[in-house]
């Protein structure tokens, strides 16, 4: 028990180094723990994706689109259209 | 023979100057990293680093009183002709390596830990010179909004909302999960999408569901993307 609980510190701690110096981030792509949580209700996440569709517009605007069904609603925090480089 | 052994001889002085180039612009992460420097690339751009830190380390083994012997290294280098014994050789090959290996790992150690500072208090976000990511990393993990004049922040951001033009004339939409960049060849290699829908470019509200989990777009067939930082709240916020 007294090794495993060792083995598994020095692991942790090596691990945590070599992310360290390896530079390691977990979010490639930003999504926030909430944002995890709604991508991966399916039905949410396709009410929302709706919602950035159709409210396009308004969405541009800078106003919240407020979901169907549902106590939140969605903000743009800005946009940006990149040409292939 | 001695071309030959000079010339490794002249890589091996040069590369600390392109450890701290290859630490500070690569990455194990290949999603993460700059573009792939090649090694002579590497060796000529760290030419001056190369010179400073072998100055500043043999100033720093002066200091403790210890030395390593460069007269053999000269030797070799100006094609002198050599005559010592094998445990004379023995001994300057052994001080030698050991001098460059423990100089280069130090190098990088010390970058990456420069690196890591650098990044936490974002000043290669600001500073391009600085940059130490590639530009769809930049973009897609949102710390693009973290820099000087962009509205919004990283931590506002919930998720990434892409429309993605393509070659087809349609237009896939979807929520950013996943992307390749290949740092040989310094560019997007494909985004991956989630509750994706497809749709023609001239008709903007008709559109399809795409079944399956995710979808993935290879860049070849790119034209552009369209990025949609959204922020989910309560309606009672």
């Amino acid at each position: 028990m007294e090794t495993q609980f060792f083995f598994k510190t020095k692991v942790t701690f090596l691990e945590s180094l070599l992310d360290f110096f390896t530079h390691k981030a977990d979010d490639h792509v930003r999504i926030s723990d909430r944002g995890r949580k709604i991508l991966d209700n399916r039905e949410l996440a396709t009410k929302i994706a709706n919602a950035i569709i159709k409210g396009h517009a308004t969405l541009e605007k800078g106003d919240s689109i407020p979901i169907q069904g549902t106590d939140i609603s969605i903000n743009l925090v800005t946009s940006l259209e990149n040409q292939q480089q | 023979m001695n071309f030959a052994f000079s010339a490794i001889l002249i890589i091996i002085i040069l590369l600390p100057g392109a450890a701290v180039l290859s630490a500070y612009y690569g990455s194990f992460q290949s999603k993460q990293s700059t573009r792939e420097i090649p090694l002579v690339d590497l060796l000529i751009k760290g030419l001056l680093w190369s010179i400073f830190l072998h100055t500043s380390a043999i100033c720093l083994l002066s200091f403790f009183k210890y030395e390593v012997s460069f007269d053999l290294i000269y030797a070799i280098l100006t094609g002198q002709p050599i005559r010592i014994s094998n445990a004379q050789a023995t001994h300057a090959f052994r001080t030698f390596t050991t001098y460059t290996g423990l100089l280069i790992i130090s190098v990088w150690v010390i970058v990456k830990f420069c690196k890591r500072i650098i990044y936490n208090n974002k000043f290669d976000i600001n500073y391009y010179s600085l940059r130490i990511t590639n530009y769809w990393y930049h973009i897609f993990s949102a710390r693009y909004l973290e820099g000087r004049g962009v509205p919004g922040t990283l931590i506002m951001t919930d998720f990434l909302f892409l429309d993605v033009y393509v070659d087809t004339q349609m237009i896939y939409s979807g929520f950013l999960t996943d992307f390749n960049y290949s740092p040989k060849n310094d560019m997007l290699e494909n985004i991956v999408l989630s509750n994706a829908t497809i749709r023609k470019f001239e008709h903007y509200s008709v559109r399809n569901q795409i079944a399956g989990d995710v979808l993935v777009i290879p860049m070849a067939n790119i034209k552009n993307i369209n990025i949609y930082y959204i922020k989910v709240k309560d309606n009672e916020d």
